[in-house]
C-alpha cells in the first residue's frame, strides 16, 4: 500500500487548477478463481493492485496497456460496474466508494460507457430513437416531442441524420452502430465518458472517421474523458494524458508529448518501440521483450514488469516501486530510472 | 528480406474468382485477382473487412468449404502446376507440406487432446517416410527454432498450457516442419499484444532467412505490411486495386483508396505538431451484394469524375517499372504530394 506521503507525493501534478472531476486512489480489484478442479485452494487474480491517477474537466485521459494490464477493469471499477476491492473513486468531490448502491444513481448519469462492440452492445430488438432515448427515458430527462428533438439533435451530433430513427441496429454498418453508442452516451449530458476500445474493433478507414468525431466532440462539447485503448497512435492523437498499465499496475503517468518524446519506464519504452509504423524506411531500433505477461494470478515479487524488463536487478523483486515525479506531471514507477 | 533474389515466381495466380454461394445469388468475394510471389520473398495483401484476401488465401490452399462456394475460375500456379485444376488427394500431397498456412488464431487451429509435440510430429509423418522416434527429435528441434524456452519439457503441454504468443509459434513450428516453400500467414499476429507481436514478426523475418521460403502475408495493418514485406497488393472489395513494391506503395501510392488508407492510421512515429487531422475515407466498405457499378471506390472517391469512374471498371494497368494501378484517372491525379504532407 502506497503510505500517506506517497500519497500526497503524487497528488496533484497542477496544484494551482481546480480539483479533478475524477479522482482513483489506490484503487485495488481482486477476483476469486478456482483453482484446478478438484482443490479447495482459492486463488485470487490480482487485476487491479494500488491504481491512482486523475482526470480532470476536460481533460481526455488515456488508459494504456496490453491484455492483462487491468485498463478495462479500472475504467469498469469507476463506473462501479464491477465492484472495487478497496480504494476510492472520487468524482466531483464524492468518494463514490461510500456510497450505497441506491444513491449512485444519479452519479450513474453522470458518468457513461462507450463500448468495444458496437455489434454486442446496441439491444437488436430496439429502433435507434428508442437506443439513444433510453437514458433520457430512464432518468426523466425528457418526454414527448421534447425527447424526439433531443434524440435527433444526437444524432446529428454523431453525424447520423433524422431518417435513421426508426431503423433497428442490423441496419448499420460496424461505425454508424459505434455513432449509435456514442450518441446514447451523450443523451444524458454526462459529466465523464469512459470509452473502452472504442474503435478497436472498426475497418481502418471507418475507425479514423469515429477517431475524428470523439474529437470534435470533445472540443465541442468540453467533454471529459476515460479513454481505454491498447492502440498507442489513436491515444496520441486523441488525449492530453496518459497512464500506462502493465499486470494490474501503473508503470507511468505523463502528458501525451511527455510520454511520446521521452518515456521514462522501460515498458513504456519497449510498448512504443513494439508498435509497427507504417513507413518502410523507418529506423526499426527495436527493444524486443522477452515473453509475455505473467499471470495475474501470481504477479511477480517487487516490480511485476521485472521478469520481462531489460534492466532489471536482484533489487526490482524485492521493491514494489512507487510513483515518483521525474518532472511536474510525469510520473513513474521504476527504481532503475 | 530484399537481397538480390532470382525472379521466377514460385506462385502464379491468374484471374483468381472465388464465388460463395448465399440467400441473395452468387458473392463474387474474389473477382479476377493476379499476382505472384517470387521466391524467398514477402508479398504482403493488404485490405480491410470483405475486400477479398482471406479468401484469397484460403483459396489457394483449397479450403474453401464445398458447401459455401469455391474457386470459380483462373488458375493457381504453384511451380508452374496449376492447383485449382488437381484432385483433392493430391492437394493434400501439397497442403502442409509444399505450401503451409498459419491462420489468426492459434487456438482453434490446434487439437486441444494431443500436446503440442505429437502434432508437430504427426504433421511431418503426414508427409515424410520417417519413425515416430525420429519425428518427436524433430518437433523438439522445430519447438526450439520457433525459439520457445526448454523445449523437451513443452513437446509434452497441452495447447491450453501455453500463452496465445507460444501458441502461434507452435503454429509456426507445425507449418515450417516439412520446410514448406511457401508459407501462408494469414493475420498472424492480429489478437496478439504488441510486444508478443513484435516477437512473432521478428521470428518470421529469421526463420525466412535462416530456411529461405517466400512468404504471402495477409494483414490489414499497414504497419505490419511496412515491417515485413518486400512487394504489396492492396485489395478492395474482392479485386486487386494496386500493386508496388514496399516502398513505391508507402511513398508514390497512385490509387486514392491506398492514400486514404494511410491518411486513416494515427501514427506515433510523427511528432504530434506535425501531425495535423486525420483525413478518414468518407462511407462504408460496400456490402458484397451492394457492389457500386463502375470502380466499386468511386462512392467513396474524392477524385472521382462522371462517367470515366461510374461506369466501367477501370483495368489494372502497369504505370510504371511493374507498380500496378486500377484507377481510371491514375495519369491526371497526383497523390504524391499529399502522401508526404500526411
Amino acid at each position: 500500500m502506497m503510505t500517506a506521503s506517497q500519497a500526497k507525493d503524487i497528488a496533484p501534478p497542477h496544484p494551482d487548477e481546480a480539483p479533478p472531476l475524477l479522482s482513483v486512489r489506490n484503487l485495488y480489484k481482486q477476483f476469486p478463481v478456482r483453482g484446478s478442479l478438484f482443490s479447495r485452494q482459492k486463488l485470487q487474480v490480482h487485476a487491479v493492485e494500488d491504481v491512482s491517477f486523475e482526470v480532470r474537466r476536460g481533460h481526455v485521459v488515456g488508459l494504456v496497456g496490453e491484455s492483462g494490464s487491468g485498463k478495462t477493469t479500472t475504467g469498469r471499477a469507476v463506473l462501479r460496474l464491477v465492484e472495487p476491492t478497496s480504494g476510492e473513486i472520487v468524482f466531483d468531490g464524492v468518494d463514490l466508494m461510500t456510497l450505497p448502491k441506491a444513491a449512485l444513481r444519479p452519479y450513474r448519469r453522470r458518468m457513461q460507457i462507450i463500448f468495444q462492440d458496437p455489434f454486442a452492445s446496441l439491444n437488436p430488438r430496439m429502433s435507434v430513437e428508442a437506443l439513444v432515448a433510453e437514458g433520457l427515458r430512464v432518468h426523466r430527462l425528457a418526454s414527448g416531442e421534447a425527447k424526439r428533438a433531443r434524440v435527433v439533435e444526437l444524432l446529428e451530433q454523431v453525424g447520423l441524420g433524422a431518417d435513421h430513427l426508426g431503423k433497428y441496429p442490423h441496419e448499420f454498418s460496424g461505425g454508424q452502430r459505434q455513432r449509435i453508442g456514442i450518441a446514447r452516451a451523450l443523451a444524458v449530458d454526462p459529466s465523464l465518458i469512459v470509452a473502452d476500445e472504442p474503435v478497436s474493433a472498426l475497418d481502418v478507414s471507418v475507425q479514423a472517421q469515429v477517431v475524428n468525431l470523439l474529437k470534435d466532440l470533445r472540443e465541442s462539447l468540453d467533454l471529459t474523458m476515460l479513454f481505454i485503448a491498447h492502440d498507442l497512435g489513436v491515444v496520441e492523437y486523441l488525449c492530453d494524458e496518459v497512464v500506462v498499465m502493465y499486470l494490474g499496475r501503473v508503470m507511468e503517468v505523463a502528458t501525451t508529448k511527455q510520454l511520446y518524446a521521452n518515456p521514462v519506464h522501460p515498458y513504456t519504452q519497449a510498448l512504443l518501440s513494439a508498435a509497427p509504423v507504417p513507413d518502410p524506411d523507418a529506423r526499426r531500433d527495436r527493444v524486443i521483450l522477452k515473453g509475455e505477461t505473467p499471470s495475474p494470478i501470481h504477479p511477480p515479487s517487487g516490480c511485476v514488469f521485472r521478469t520481462r524488463c531489460p534492466i532489471s536487478t536482484p533489487e526490482c523483486a524485492s521493491v514494489v516501486p512507487q510513483l515518483e515525479s521525474v518532472a511536474p506531471g510525469h510520473l513513474k514507477a521504476c527504481i532503475r530510472r | 528480406m530484399a537481397q538480390a533474389l532470382p525472379d521466377d515466381p514460385i506462385l502464379d495466380v491468374r484471374n483468381l474468382q472465388t464465388h460463395f454461394r448465399s440467400e441473395k445469388g452468387p458473392v463474387r468475394a474474389v473477382d479476377g485477382v493476379s499476382f505472384n510471389v517470387r521466391r524467398g520473398e514477402t508479398l504482403a495483401v493488404v485490405g480491410e473487412s470483405g475486400s477479398g484476401k482471406s479468401v484469397t488465401s484460403l483459396s489457394i490452399m483449397r479450403l474453401i468449404p464445398p458447401r459455401a462456394g469455391g474457386i470459380a475460375g483462373g488458375q493457381i500456379l504453384f511451380q508452374g502446376r496449376d492447383l485449382a485444376a488437381i484432385s483433392e488427394r493430391e492437394m493434400r500431397a501439397v497442403r502442409g507440406n509444399d505450401i503451409s498456412m498459419v491462420f489468426q488464431e492459434p487456438m482453434t487451429s490446434l487439437t486441444p487432446v494431443h500436446t503440442v509435440g505429437r502434432q508437430i510430429a504427426e504433421a511431418i509423418r503426414v508427409h515424410e517416410n520417417v519413425s515416430r522416434s525420429a519425428s518427436n527429435v524433430r518437433a523438439v528441434e522445430m519447438l526450439d527454432l520457433v525459439g520457445i524456452p526448454e523445449p523437451r519439457r513443452r513437446a509434452d503441454a497441452y495447447p491450453h498450457q501455453l500463452s496465445g504468443g507460444m501458441r502461434q509459434r507452435v503454429m509456426i513450428a507445425i507449418a515450417l516442419a516439412c520446410r514448406p516453400k511457401l508459407l501462408i500467414a494469414d493475420e498472424p499476429t492480429t489478437g496478439l499484444d504488441v510486444t508478443v507481436q513484435a516477437q512473432i514478426l521478428d521470428l518470421m523475418r529469421r526463420l525466412q532467412s535462416e530456411l529461405g521460403m517466400a512468404i504471402l502475408f495477409i494483414t490489414h495493418d499497414l504497419g505490419v505490411v511496412a515491417e515485413m514485406a518486400d512487394r504489396v497488393v492492396v485489395m478492395y472489395a474482392g479485386r486487386a486495386v494496386e500493386e508496388a513494391n514496399v516502398r513505391d506503395i508507402f511513398r508514390r501510392p497512385r490509387m486514392p483508396y491506398t492514400l486514404g488508407l494511410m491518411n486513416s492510421i494515427p501514427r506515433v512515429d510523427r511528432s504530434l505538431d506535425r501531425q495535423h487531422r486525420l483525413v478518414p475515407i468518407p462511407g462504408n466498405v460496400p456490402g458484397a451484394h451492394a457492389l457500386p457499378k463502375g470502380c466499386t471506390f468511386h462512392p467513396r472517391c474524392a477524385y472521382v469524375r462522371s462517367p470515366d469512374c461510374t461506369e466501367s471498371i477501370p483495368a489494372l494497368v502497369d504505370s510504371g517499372e511493374g507498380h500496378m494501378v486500377r484507377c481510371a484517372r491514375w495519369e491526371d491525379i497526383d497523390l504524391r504530394q499529399e502522401a508526404v504532407a500526411q
